[in-house]
């Protein structure tokens, strides 16, 4: 399955879907204007990878922004991860930053994936 | 400079930055980073700058972009207390429901505009414009009090919005 590698701008975030690798990350702010439309390859991709998952999945979301329209299109990833067996969520956040930690709480309340909450220094 | 005396009543804040113009986005990205060189602790600065964010987004996506109306944005600081003002404009038939939309919100203590937002989030659906309709609800949940709003009639089918809120 080929890696998904987007690489990022100042508003759009990095993010690696690498089966071989075992490496899935979205990280840095968030901000697209047409979130629908720029989450579409991401979405894809898992629905891909669902078919054919490894044994165990664990995602990283390290974000800094993002805006209320990645918001649900960030939850539609979680809900079609929460169809993968073996998937975990980590959620890193600043230490200070009670909201992205609650943004975080916020979506494991809404889906069936077991999350870690990393606080950063 | 933005016209917000109505918003300001009584303060006199110390200000931080005034903006009028296109929100692009790149402007956005311009206002953001420099909101975040300013703002301090990182708790207030994600805070306000989420709801900067949003209030910069809802401008650009359902301002009705006037041209001797250009949107405005600025940052006001007195104490601890961080305002966020912004201004646009909106076509006339958007007022009441945009109006009833703030009003109810406002009238949400914190716990309840919380659990107003996770219910909008769980229930979003992409809009045309591949936003998710969310902006409002967390503008208010971020807020420290109630989000100050005012619609002045332009009288040529516009309105001149203003909102205001503060974050602690």
């Amino acid at each position: 399955m080929e890696t998904l590698k987007m690489h990022g701008t100042e508003d759009t975030p990095v993010i690696t879907l690498d089966k071989q690798a075992g490496i899935f990350e979205i990280s840095g702010r968030s901000l697209p204007e047409d979130a629908a439309a720029w989450y579409q390859p991401v979405m894809q991709w898992i629905r891909d990878y669902a078919k054919s998952p490894n044994p165990t999945t664990t995602v990283i979301f390290k974000l800094e922004y993002f805006n209320t329209g990645s918001s649900k299109a960030i939850l539609d990833l979680l809900y079609a991860l929460a169809e993968i067996p073996g998937v975990k969520i980590e959620w890193y956040f600043q230490e200070e930053d009670e909201d992205m930690e609650e943004a975080g709480e916020e979506f494991s309340e809404l889906v069936d994936i077991p999350f870690t909450f990393i606080a950063l220094d | 400079m933005i016209d917000v005396a109505t918003l300001d009543a009584g303060r006199d804040p110390e200000h931080i930055i005034s903006w009028r113009g296109r929100l692009t986005g790149q402007q956005r990205t311009f206002l953001l980073n420099t909101a975040e060189k300013l703002i301090a602790p990182l708790r207030v600065r994600r805070r306000f700058c989420r709801a900067m964010i949003e209030v910069m987004e809802n401008a650009a996506k359902h301002g009705s972009h006037l041209p001797a109306f250009p949107p405005a944005i600025a940052i006001r600081k007195k104490h601890d207390t961080w305002r966020l003002v912004a201004e646009n404009t909106v076509t006339s038939c958007c007022v009441k429901e945009l109006s009833s939309t703030l009003q109810s919100l406002g009238s949400l203590d914190n716990s309840e505009r919380d659990k107003q937002y996770r219910m909008r989030l769980k229930n979003a659906q992409f809009n045309s414009t591949g936003g998710a309709g969310l902006g409002l609800a967390y503008i208010a949940r971020s807020a420290t009090g109630n989000i100050r709003f005012t619609f002045s009639d332009l009288h040529n089918g516009h309105h001149l919005f203003r909102l205001a809120i503060d974050i602690v």
